[in-house]
Order: structure tokens, then sequence, then C-alpha cells
């Protein structure tokens, strides 16, 4: 049994780490060497999973750039080479953030869209953002609503007088500096007229206000406004590339950058960066980061990159069986997913930033409700406060309630779940499928048994024991979290035993429960290439390619180089050619 | 929070006449002919338990078996088939989970993709456009919307949760939130006229103006980015006939605010949904309507029924084990229960010399056939209502040799008046099954 890697690692990693997947060639990320995925008969080959190469087929959601081990050649060879930028539609969060930053409306109107669709471990990837019929018309909704809103200030949304200025030239005014706020740059010629002409043919018959108004919702309907477009600079293409790239130019770069770090629309100071094209060099551009990176709208926009990655939304939803759990209450769900992000907040931004604390750290932030459940005394109240848990019985994210509800049965626990999530979000590997035609049946359960015993069958019995090897020996070693994280010493009258076991990674070996198992992830170079890996995925809004190995690797070098601190690794995607160029787009 | 609708809120769009017409009322065709035809399909997962679902006996002469027991009023008006085979579903990306959802109604393979199922290789979405769409696309003009599609808690948002897709990559998200699917299809403006005339000019104009945007964009991207603003474009068109027809006066149930992320609220969620969408059928405001109950892998546990286990955890169970297949009848004859709910709602509304469930196809289908092997034949396929007289109801179809699924699917779009001779991937469809 193999297990076939999707995060491809350079050749120069310790000796120790290219034993460990029989048949998977790790290669050097810059010399453009293809690793072959796992060996034939393993159910999976590379042409089986549409790598990089597959980017920009009609059709496909390949063009996502699904890639797998093997899509990612390495080609850092002295060209830019940025792999796919499908277009990317705003996310709801992101429209959410964009109007309170464009029109100071923070009733974040898309909280009610239907959800964006969601392919791969993210919901911004890009090609999965279509607009259906109802979302087109929940945009209505919203431009109808914020217009109206808006226009009830028409003092805040309009600069001019249209008494004083004259109401056409005010117009013109408005149209020309809301615009380029919304669309992220100055307005073509034909878009002013556009948008004039439809004030115009509001006003008529009504008032400045519905014409203006209608404006608002046009704009807030519009391409531009919804998608972030981009073109690059035809001035700087790199014809030698292959295909031909561009730099993306000031205003796409200040999009760019503020959608990533600020889940939001450019701020003044990224436009008038833009303005003066001063957002086109290294320098221009880190000094940006910078600046960025201490403003406090980095905060929520990093815990969308945390929240997806964790699911942590699906807390709110998640089903429990109320005799199994009694405690798990609606706000007790809404405390799990504020604790889990109010931990990541604090070490991003008040601790170290580093992997490690995030894996390993017993700190965390609880309520009354958080600290019954944890065993937590003297916390009171609705308001999280932070405490230090018991270290032998917490250790970071992966023992918060949060993730142990998510990966929890309605009625148990769930090692299936906690081994198969650790294998994918941690180390980024795929679980080979078991082989075609097979008639899985499983072994009969017998009452009473403990749920280690009842999966520990899987691992034992042909063909369960080929994909159940890979997960129930790390999930194992969750045993003493129930179905809603509390920590239990005793299952079904035994005493639990969460000794587990990681095998086909780069710490193999046994482990003691899962503070054992996070001091072991937190050493894994398997790990961390795998968190450089979801934060591109993330960034970019879709899977790597056969293109962007070069990216991948300087993301790995400087995440390496500061010793896992992720806010260096937030840095380092910006200097990315992935982040920094785009193909041309060729129509 | 409760909001009851005073059903004169329910009049459409400046109609003035007072809101006299009740359930149930006579629907007839445009030209006062016959009552159109109406497609319904409903979702269940995790497959069944096939001895316990298939009746006893064939052709008319059968017994409903112990889940399909709650059909008993409407033994009539079924037909149950026996030996349907989603073959598609060996083939392509995605776990069996994925595959059984994203093939159902498309009766193709998913596109390659990055979502990693249990199993398979990673996949995106459906590789084409689903049954019901494809109807719509011929007879959907008809009505003030296309086509409607109602959700019961699905929750999620990926491959394993989206049937209904109106082409390759473009999932239709179902609404899940009955208040604001009351509010769309029922709920009437309650501007003056001149108010109103206003709205609707600018609302006019400014989505001229988002069109016009799309347009000039598209030419400019490359060609899978066309393809999404493209579907965008088609989405506007689709709410500018929307805001510009007006609701006909109708009747319209009673919608309260429900909690939609408490599991306990399941059962009325799915009630209140299957009101609405027999009321928009009933009114005329669309003909293809979906319902799709959670998604395929569904864990949701039906404590109302006693069962804590979630469901998707039950049917991993083995056969051997007695208790977890008893629990998964119950289940799935719960499930049958609320078809036989919808079925009545249908059924009481008389239309045309019969009931607006004899002029329906309720096409109740699953993701899989067997939930511990992750099957996908042969697939408990149950439909209901006359189809308007096409259908011969009233038995157990079992077909000697299994039928693609591809077969049902090209069935269904040519019973609803689509002269198609094949459906999804061609490979896969030998022709139209005679259910007739």
């Amino acid at each position: 049994m193999s297990v076939l890697n999707r995060t491809q690692r350079p050749a120069t990693f310790p000796v120790a780490l290219g034993t460990l997947l029989t048949g998977t060639i790790f290669v050097a990320a810059c010399t453009g060497v293809v690793g072959a995925p796992g060996p034939a008969g393993n159910g999976l080959t590379a042409g089986s999973v549409a790598g990089g190469g597959a980017a920009g087929a009609s059709g496909s959601n390949a063009g996502s750039g699904a890639s797998q081990s093997g899509a990612e050649a390495a080609a850092c060879t002295g060209q830019p080479s940025p792999g796919p930028a499908p277009l990317r539609r705003l996310t709801q969060s992101e429209y959410n953030s964009t109007v309170r930053d464009l029109l100071g409306d923070t009733t974040q109107p898309a909280s009610s869209f239907p959800p964006d669709q969601q392919i791969g471990d993210f919901t911004n990837t890009a090609v999965a953002l279509t607009v259906p019929p109802l979302l087109a018309q929940a945009y209505q909704t919203a431009a109808e609503q914020l217009a109206g809103t808006a226009v009830s200030n028409m003092a805040a949304l309009v600069a001019c007088d249209p008494v004083q200025t004259g109401e056409d030239a005010c117009a013109q005014q408005f149209v020309q500096t809301f615009g380029k706020r919304a669309f992220r740059r100055p307005l073509t010629a034909d878009e002013q007229s556009g948008l004039v002409a439809l004030y115009h043919a509001n006003r008529s018959g009504a008032d400045f206000t519905n014409g203006v108004r209608s404006v608002v919702e046009a704009v807030l309907q519009s391409a531009p406004f919804l998608y972030r477009v981009e073109f690059g600079d035809a001035t700087g293409v790199v014809a030698t590339s292959t295909p031909p790239v561009v730099p993306l130019t000031a205003y796409e770069m200040a999009s760019r950058l503020s959608y990533f770090l600020w889940d939001s629309m450019p701020d003044d100071a990224l436009l008038t960066a833009a303005d003066a094209g001063q957002l086109t060099t290294a320098d221009q551009i880190a000094a940006q980061v910078g600046r960025m990176l201490a403003d406090a709208k980095a905060k929520p926009a990093v815990e969308q990159f945390y929240g997806q990655w964790l699911t942590l939304d699906d807390v709110a939803s998640i089903a429990k069986d109320p005799t199994t759990y009694p405690e798990f209450t609606p706000t007790l769900q809404a405390a799990m997913r504020a604790e889990t992000l109010a931990f990541v907040d604090w070490v991003m931004w008040q601790s170290d930033g580093r992997l490690s604390t995030l894996l390993t750290s017993p700190t965390s932030f609880v309520n009354a409700e958080l600290a019954a459940v944890y065993g937590v005394a003297g916390v009171t109240g609705a308001a999280l406060q932070q405490v230090q848990l018991d270290p032998a019985q917490r250790s970071g994210l992966l023992t918060q309630l949060s993730l142990m509800t998510l990966l929890g049965k309605p009625d148990r626990s769930s090692p299936v779940l906690r081994g198969k999530f650790v294998r994918e979000r941690l180390l980024c590997q795929t679980i080979a499928p078991p082989p075609a035609n097979i008639v899985i049946t499983p072994p009969p359960i017998k009452p009473g048994v403990t749920t280690r015993e009842m999966f520990s069958m899987h691992s034992q019995v042909e063909p369960c024991k080929s994909c159940h090897a890979l997960m129930d020996p790390i999930g194992f070693g969750f045993e003493n979290y129930d179905g809603v994280g509390k920590w239990r010493a005793v299952d079904e009258g035994q005493p639990v035993d969460a000794s587990g076991t990681l095998s086909s990674t780069d710490v193999d070996g046994l482990f003691d429960g899962a503070v054992g198992l996070a001091a072991k992830l937190a050493q894994s170079r398997e790990v961390s290439d795998c968190m450089v890996t979801e934060w591109f995925r993330y960034a970019f809004g879709r899977g790597e390619t056969a293109a962007d190995g070069c990216s991948l690797d300087s993301m790995r070098r400087a995440f390496a180089a500061s010793n896992l601190d992720v806010r260096a690794l937030l840095v380092a995607v910006t200097e990315t050619d992935a982040f920094r160029y785009r193909p041309e787009v060729t129509p | 929070m409760t909001a009851r609708f005073d059903r004169r809120a329910l009049l459409g769009a400046g109609a003035a006449m007072a809101a006299t017409s009740l359930l149930p009322r006579r629907a007839r065709g445009a030209d006062g002919g016959a009552p159109p035809t109406r497609l319904v399909i409903m979702f269940t997962a995790n497959g069944t338990i096939y001895n316990q679902w298939l009746p006893q006996g064939t052709g008319s002469s059968f017994t409903l078996s112990p889940i399909l027991a709650p059909l008993a009023p409407f033994q009539s008006k079924l037909l149950v088939l026996d030996g349907i085979n989603v073959l598609s579903a060996a083939n392509g990306p995605g776990d069996d989970h994925m595959k059984g959802m994203g093939h159902m109604l498309t009766g193709i393979e998913l596109l390659p993709g990055t979502t990693q199922g249990g199993a398979g290789t990673p996949a995106g979405f459906a590789g084409g456009i689903s049954v019901d769409q494809r109807i719509a696309a011929d007879i959907g003009g008809q009505t003030r919307f296309p086509s409607l599609e109602f959700g019961v808690m699905v929750q999620s948002s990926d491959v394993w949760s989206r049937m209904i897709y109106s082409g390759a990559n473009q999932p239709l998200p179902p609404m899940e939130d009955p208040m604001k699917a009351f509010s769309r299809i029922f709920t009437g403006s309650q501007l003056n006229p001149a108010a109103l005339t206003a709205l609707l000019a600018r609302r006019k104009s400014v989505l001229d103006y988002a069109q016009g945007s799309l347009a000039s964009l598209a030419p400019r991207v490359s060609s899978d980015d066309r393809v999404r603003l493209q579907q965008h474009a088609d989405s506007i068109r689709q709410i500018e006939s929307q805001l510009l027809a007006q609701t006909s006066a109708c009747s319209a149930p009673t919608v309260t605010a429900i909690d939609l992320t408490n599991n306990a609220n399941y059962p009325a969620v799915g009630k209140v949904q299957m009101d609405i969408l027999a009321a928009a059928l009933a009114c005329g405001q669309t003909r293809v309507a979906s319902l799709q109950w959670s998604h395929s892998v569904s864990d949701v546990p039906m404590s109302w029924i006693n069962v804590t286990s979630g469901h998707h955890t039950l049917s991993h169970k083995p056969d051997t084990d007695t208790v977890s297949q008893g629990q998964l009848v119950q289940i799935n004859t719960w499930y049958a229960q609320q078809f036989a709910y919808l079925l009545a709602k249908l059924d009481s509304v008389a239309e045309g010399s019969g009931t607006l469930l004899d002029n329906c196809m309720v096409v109740w289908v699953n993701e899989l056939s067997k939930g511990n092997v992750h099957s996908h034949k042969p697939l408990p396929v149950v439909i209901a209502g006359g189809c308007g007289g096409a259908l011969k109801t009233g038995r157990v179809v079992s077909f000697s040799s299994a039928q693609p699924h591809n077969n049902l699917l090209v069935t269904l779009a040519d019973l609803m008046g689509t002269n198609i001779t094949t459906f999804g991937n061609p490979a896969y469809c030998t022709g139209p099954l005679s259910l007739a």
C-alpha cells in the first residue's frame, strides 16, 4: 500500500526524507524533472489526475490546476513561470469586506448568498465560483439594498454638491471616483460614459438621487466589480516564457495584495501607489506588504485561510445526537469556532507565528461553556479568555473541541475521519483507492467493544486494511477525545488506548496520544511543505500545476529560513512568480 | 421569530384582485387544453436496503415493501423500477458517493479537479447538464421560473452536495431557506403601480448595464473564463424575465422562520419546502423542480425516530449487523413517508380531469444502491404520478437485463416532451425505456 504524495519537495532535503514513500520519486524543484506518482497498480496514475498540463482545457475543472503529484515540474529556469491565473469572482467574505470598505456598509449581505461552491480544500477555488441564477438574483437584491442605504446619506456617498457643482458635473465626478474605487482602477472612457448614460436615464423623470442610485446598483452587479479582472502589462511581456507571461499592472497588483492580505479591496494608499506606478518593483511591493500585515484588516483575512482549511464554518451546522452529547448546544458550537479562530489570531499576531506553535501550544481561549467541556476551572461568562489547557491532554489546533467535533461522528469519535484529516490536510497526502471491483463487506461488530477495537478490524482485514492502515493508526491517537472533543480516559468501560503509529511519512513511528502525534507532526518536513502547498492553493484560488515548481520552492525555502513562521510564508507568497506575473491572456 | 404572511401579500406585483383562490385550484394549459406536465426529482442519500425496498411481485400485481409501505395510498400511481444501473459510475474521477451524486442526473463522468474523496482520483463538478435542466432548457420559458431547486439542510457546496447542473462545471445550488424560497416565488411587490413601474425601469437599465459589462469582458478572457462569464450572463437573463413576469394570484403555504442549523428541524424544514414546492407547481410558477434531502454521505442522525447514529455511519455497517440494518430500513421508511407527504400534497390539487400529481412525474432517486459496498446498481428508483397519462403506473418494472441509467434519463426527457434520443455520455445510453 502506498500513498500518493501531493507535495513535491526538492532533493536537497535530508536523505532520510527520501525513504518515505515506496515508488515515489522526488525531484529537485529547479531542475525540470517531474516526479512520478505511485507505482503502477496502486490505482493512481499520473494521467488519471489531469495534471497541470490540462490547465486551460476547455470545460474541465482541471483548469483549476488539478495538480497532483507529478504535475508540478520544477522549473526555475530564469524565466518567470507563474502558472495559470483563472478569473476570480469575489467570494462571500471578499464581497462583504469590499462593500464595507467601499460604502461603509457592515451588513454583510453576502452572508445570505448561496454558498460559494467548492472544489478542493478551499471555498475560494476560482473555477468553482460560477454565478448561477440564484446568485445573480442575490447580487441584485444586495445591490438594491446597499444602494438604497448609500443614497440615504448622499453627503457621505457623493463628494460634490449637485446644486453648487451642477447635477451633470457632480454625476460625472461621482461616476469617476466611485467607479475607480469599485473597479479598483480608473474607468475606461466607455465605462465612464456608459455609467453617466445610466445616470441620465434614471435621473430623467425622477431625481439626482435616483440616478446615483442606479449607478451604484449597476456597478455592484457589473463584471469589473464582481471579478478580479487582470490582463497584465503588455509592455513587460516575457515572450521567451512558455506560454508568454506578463507582469501585473500596478492596479492589478494592488488588488492581488489587498485580496490576499486583507480579503478586501485596495485602500486609498494602494490605489495612490498604483496611480504613481509604484507597485511594480519587489521593494515597492514589500513595503506595502509590511504595511498591510501590520493593519488590523490582515487578521480577518488570515482567519479566512484557517477557517476554510479547518472547515470551521461547519461547526455551526454539524449534527450530534442530543442524548449522547447533551452539552452540544448552539452556543457551544459558536464558541468552539470562536476559540479556534482566537487561538489562530493569537499565534499569528501575538505569539511567534510558528507552525509548531499552531500544532503544539496548550494555550487556548475559552468561555464558561468551553471551560466546562475542557474541565478548566474558574472561567465564567460568555467572553473568551486566554487559558493554559492541560498540556498532557491538549496540544494545539488538533486537540481543540472544534476539530474533534468536526472529525467526530454524531454519537462517537471517528479514528477514520481524524486519521484521514491528518493525512490529507496536514501531510497533503492522498489515500489511494481500494482495488477496483472488490466487494467490501466489513466484519461483523459486537456490542460493547471500544471504538478502537471496532476499527482495529479495519486495519487487520483485507481489503479494508489497505486504506485504513493509513488512517486508523493515526486516528487512534485521538481516542481520548469523544465526538465533541471532551477528554475521556475510559471508552465502553475500558481504559482508552491512545497509542498510534505514523507510517509513510518522514516522522514515522509510534506515538502516544494526540499530544505525541502533534509533537511529531511539528517536526515533519512533509507537514511544513503541506502548509506551503495549502497556502499556495488558498492564495491563488487553484491547485498547483507543473508551472508552479519554482514558486512553491521559493515559498518552502522562505518558510524554512524563518523557522516555519507562517507570517514569513505570507510574505513569500507575494514574492513568487505566481503572484507577480500571469500568463498572457489568449482569448 | 415567526413570520406569517398574509395571503394578500401573495398577490402578484400590481395585481389588484382580491385573494380569493384557495387550494385546490384548477390549473389549465395556456389555451385551456390539457394541464401541463411537470417533473419533480427527489433525492435521498446513502443507498437503501434493497431487499426491504423492492416490492414483492412484478407488473401490476405487487405488494409494497416495508420501506415503500408509506406509499400505499398511491400504489396505483407508482412505477417502481428494478434493474437500473448507473453504468457511468464505473468510470471517471471521484469516489463512489461523488460519482453517484454527480452522475445521477447527468449520466456523464465528473470533471477532473482537486476535490479528493475517500477513494478514487480527485474530481471537480459534473461534466454535463442534468436531465431536469435539459428539460427546462426546452420548456422553462413557459413559466416564470425555468426550474426551482429546493434543499433540506444541504449545508455544503461541493461535488457531494450538488446534483443539478446547468452545464459542465455549472452546479445549481438549491434554495435551502424556506423563507427565502417563499419570498422569491410568492411575495409580490408592495409598491404602488407608479413606484413599481419606476423600479422595474431602473432594474432593467441596471441589468442591461451589467450584461454589457459581461459582454465587453467576455471576448478578452480565456475560453475557460468565458464559459463562466457566459453562465453569469445567462443567469442575469433569467432574473430579468422573472422580474418582468407577474406572479399570478395564487395560494401559498404558511412559512415560518426555522433555525436551519439545528438538526432537529430537519423534518420541519423538509415539510415546508415540500409545501412550497407543491404550491409553486400548482400555481404554474415552474414545470421543473427538485428536492434534495441533505447530501450524499449525509450523516444526519434521525433522533426523531430514535436513531442516534448518523445515516452514513450506519450505511457502512455490514449486512450481518441486524440492528444497523433495521435502523437503515427505518431511515429509508421515514424518507418514504416524506415522499408520500409530497405526493399527497400534489394529489390534493385538482387539475384537469384528475389531480396535479397525475400531471407530474415525481422521481425518487439515490446516489447509491447499497451503502456498505458503495454500489451503483441496482439503483432504487420510484416514479410517481402519471405525467399526464404518459406513464402506465401501478407497476413494478423489472428489467430482464440491467438498464444503464442514461436510458432512464433520456426517457424522462422524452416524457417531458424533449425530443432527444440520447442523454449524458452517449456511450452509456442505448435508448429510452418503455414506461408507457
